[in-house]
């Protein structure tokens, strides 16, 4: 089920936010019980054939966290369980999304004999990788024992099961286990209704238009291996934006929806195409993904407590596989590569200019990083969405003058229109408030409210009221979502895939 | 709660009145391709006036541009009708067309594009634009349970749209009067579209010969935008399609007319693995068994991207030849069993 579909708006959401309330006012104990139904039902929508699967996950993280909970006198013991686990983790989501990626390659070099297909179960990744959080911390022994039925709350949780943001335990697990956490709160329902409805906006509004005019530039790389200069910063840029707003316009979803049923979700974007480098573009983008990369991946292995060299490698694989998290693929593995690089020339470069006493401040130079981040995360964005690394070659080549033509061709519609569009988009995202700026005095999210930026001054005028007036700019803008829904049909998230 | 209720009300009452407007204002000249309306008209007119029993050939742009029903009409020595119209219509809507030109004793040929056999009645926003200005094979006709279903399905800048068009018809705005004339020529079949004949390419009534063919498809224009489409892929028979095929099949064999599929023709750019598109053809032939029988081969219909007009359904007037050629061979071959 999607949030943008009618059946989600009209039938399930109502029907579990009210059942929801009612249960919460009669058997309070019992709403966690519910949410958790109705999650599996909103997983079951797609293909009952994954809930198995899921389960199963479930059920043997729970056992085998808590095993290394109680196993506190045996280190080994604990050790060998929390191995196991990881392994399991890794393992299920090694055959369920990088197998057949692997058999091909190795068809490729002639040392396999026929092809492997694997159903990819939706939203995998992220419930792994929540899950091996939870794991290491139960290691770490920072994990208190909670309820089987919370636990799997806390996993299959429907708002973000599916494209995330990545849970942490310590921020969701004491949530659910509030006691007033079924309590009707008028103020909380407004400004996730209205959250929700800005996230809808953007994917219903803003992503799916920019799709239009990336979606063919891309395909038609792909099919006839060539593309103008324009068409090719066309279609970069428009993919830039969709992916922006399709991945953030979720993350919003999931935040107002969750904030119907009291529970804060981790900020999951902070207008990332405002950063002025790369360090500080993986602060404000996928921030769940980044801090679970960051506290699992990335600090185990030394973090930056080590040599120049080996902190740098370990930038380098802590952002191969971030990469290799989003998709069985060798253009995921290159973006992943790519960003891990500009990580390390970030880095070096900050070294660089700390050595040397020079001071990189000012406004100029904060446009100048500003345009050139930027510029690398468009690059990045065409590795990752092109169909394969030939078509991305293709692309990228155009947009540094050597397409084929000057393009113009591939673009639905008129060139003048998705120039604007595309010019508007771009504005909205370098300069505007984002939405959770604009909710930032109702703390709509589970995140330190000093993690957003300082309040602009726009950002103070349009600041969320519960007034008449912005209740029915909400109002508006729900009813033109829901025909827009009607009319283009409702189109999957990005981030589904992986 | 106030909050709450204020969203809610002002989302319900921008919704009545969206579907109150759409219903109101009905079928408003907003822009849309009235000469496909023109087109439609037009081949009406000319199955009239065809001699019977006649080869009709049905399908999508790629018929109207890949068959010189002309050609064909010479190589197999009865008259033929090309009843190619648009891809982007529904099957419903193309077959609603192709029953008013068949007659006892026709020869009916499928020749649908592969988006026709996995038609799912989902409303495409050009079907719903062209619904709203001229094509009466809409919901805007039907019950008033079906008007709001189709007003759900209009987008709200549409609707603005629509208010535009109306007003531009109050004022009488010459390029609104434009539409109506031609919705208004479209709805007069018993009248052929006078013209002078064109000597150049246009989507026009005017570019149509007497057999239903379009002219005028020389070489290949600038403005390409063709992409081609995976030619090893299997099509998948929806289930609407298949019911929407049987009844019109049905139909179709008490009225006495014969009927046999053909494939459209596919381009590619680098020559696909021919086991593989047999293969695929196969399949899509094993999932039409009991409907009807496929005439020719999917492999036999792949042309080179030069033969191709302005996208990748349209052949030019070369394609087109070889095409019709090996539609008569099959046809020839068909009627000689």
């Amino acid at each position: 089920m999607l949030f943008n579909s009618y059946a989600f708006l009209f039938c399930f959401l109502p029907a579990v936010l009210i059942s929801y309330y009612l249960l919460g006012r009669f058997r309070p104990g019992s709403t966690v019980f519910l949410l958790g139904l109705a999650s599996l039902v909103f997983y079951a929508w797609w293909d009952i054939a994954y809930i198995p699967l899921l389960l199963i996950s479930i059920s043997c993280n729970f056992v085998l966290g808590t095993a290394i909970c109680r196993s506190h006198s045996s280190g080994q013991l604990r050790t060998g369980l929390t191995w196991l686990a990881v392994c399991f983790n890794v393992g299920l989501l090694g055959y369920y999304k990088y197998a057949g990626f692997v058999v091909d390659n190795l068809l490729l070099c002639g040392w396999a004999s026929q092809t492997l297909e694997v159903v990819l179960p939706i939203g995998i990744s992220f419930f792994t990788f929540t899950q091996i959080a939870y794991i290491i911390d139960c290691h770490a022994g920072e994990v208190r024992e909670y309820s089987a039925r919370n636990y799997l709350l806390f996993v299959t949780y429907f708002p973000h099961l599916i494209a995330g943001p990545i849970l942490h335990h310590k921020e969701m697990m004491p949530q659910f286990a509030r006691a007033d956490a079924c309590r009707l709160d008028p103020r909380n329902l407004a400004v996730g209704a209205s959250i929700f409805v800005f996230g809808l906006f953007k994917k219903v509004g803003i992503a799916d238009h920019m799709a239009t005019y990336a979606t063919p530039v891309f395909d038609f790389a792909h099919e006839t291996g060539a593309v103008g200069t324009i068409d090719a910063w066309f279609g970069a840029l428009a993919y830039t934006l969709q992916l922006y707003f399709d991945f953030s316009g979720y993350s919003d979803m999931a935040i107002g929806l969750s904030l119907l049923f009291n529970v804060r979700l981790p900020l999951n974007f902070n207008s990332p195409y405002k950063a002025v480098s790369i360090i500080d573009f993986w602060k404000r983008w996928h921030m769940t993904l980044s801090r679970f990369l960051r506290d699992y991946v990335y600090i185990p292995m030394g973090g930056s407590r080590c040599s120049a060299t080996r902190r740098y490698a370990n930038l380098l694989l802590t952002m191969l596989i971030g990469g290799i998290w989003h998709g069985a693929g060798w253009t995921f593995i290159c973006w992943g590569a790519l960003h891990g690089l500009y990580l390390v020339i970030n880095h070096a470069w900050r070294g660089m200019l700390n050595r040397c006493g020079i001071n990189d401040s000012g406004m100029a130079i904060e446009w100048a990083y500003s345009i050139l981040t930027f510029l690398c995360v468009v690059v990045g964005w065409v590795v990752f969405r092109a169909t394969t690394l030939s078509s991305a070659e293709t692309i990228l080549w155009a947009m540094i003058g050597g397409g084929t033509t000057t393009g113009g061709q591939v673009i639905v519609g008129s060139p003048m229109h998705a120039a604007l569009t595309i010019i508007i988009g771009l504005t909205i995202v370098r300069f505007f408030p984002n939405v959770i700026d604009l909710f930032t005095a109702q703390n709509p999210t589970c995140h330190p409210a000093h993690l957003c930026d300082v309040q602009s001054a726009w950002a103070r005028r349009f600041a969320w009221k519960p007034t008449w007036k912005y209740a029915a700019c909400c109002g508006l803008l729900l009813y033109w979502c829901i025909f827009m829904i009607g009319a283009r049909g409702h189109s999957e998230f990005l981030y589904f895939q992986f | 709660m106030r909050y709450l209720i204020t969203l809610l009300c002002t989302c319900v009452l921008m919704s009545t009145c969206h579907v109150v407007l759409v219903v109101g204002l009905g079928r408003v000249p907003i822009q849309a391709e009235y000469w496909l309306a023109e087109v439609i008209a037009l081949k009406r007119h000319l199955a009239q006036n065809i001699s019977l029993p006649k080869t009709v050939i049905i399908g999508g742009s790629s018929a109207f541009f890949g068959v010189s029903a002309e050609a064909l009409a010479r190589s197999t020595g009865t008259p033929v009708l090309n009843q190619g119209l648009h891809a982007g219509m529904s099957l419903e809507s193309l077959l609603v067309h192709a029953r008013a030109v068949i007659r006892t004793g026709d020869l009916v040929v499928m020749a649908l594009e592969p988006k026709f056999y996995t038609d799912d009645r989902t409303r495409t926003p050009w079907m719903i634009r062209n619904a709203i200005a001229w094509n009466p094979d809409s919901g805007l006709d039907g019950c008033a349970s079906d008007r709001v279903a189709f007003a759900f399905t209009v987008a709200p800048h549409l609707l603005l749209e629509m208010g535009m068009a109306k007003l531009g018809e109050w004022r009488r705005d010459p390029a609104v009067l434009k539409r109506i004339r031609a919705r208004s020529a479209a709805q007069e079949t018993a009248q052929p579209l006078n013209g002078p004949p064109v000597k150049s390419f246009s989507y026009s009534p005017t570019n149509v010969n007497s057999h239903g063919d379009i002219m005028n498809t020389q070489g290949t224009p600038k403005r390409y935008v063709g992409k081609p489409a995976d030619t090893s892929l299997p099509v998948a028979l929806s289930a609407h399609a298949r019911s929407t095929l049987s009844t019109f099949i049905k139909e179709m064999n008490e009225r006495g007319a014969r009927l046999v599929f053909v494939h459209s023709p596919y381009m590619f750019i680098t020559p696909p693995d021919p086991h593989q598109v047999g293969k695929s053809d196969e399949e899509f032939q094993h999932q039409v068994v009991g409907l009807g029988q496929f005439i020719d081969r999917r492999n036999d219909l792949l042309f080179p991207k030069e033969c191709f007009f302005d996208t990748q359904y349209h052949l030019n007037h070369a394609g087109r030849a070889q095409r019709t050629e090996l539609l008569a061979h099959s046809l020839r071959a068909y009627l000689a069993r």
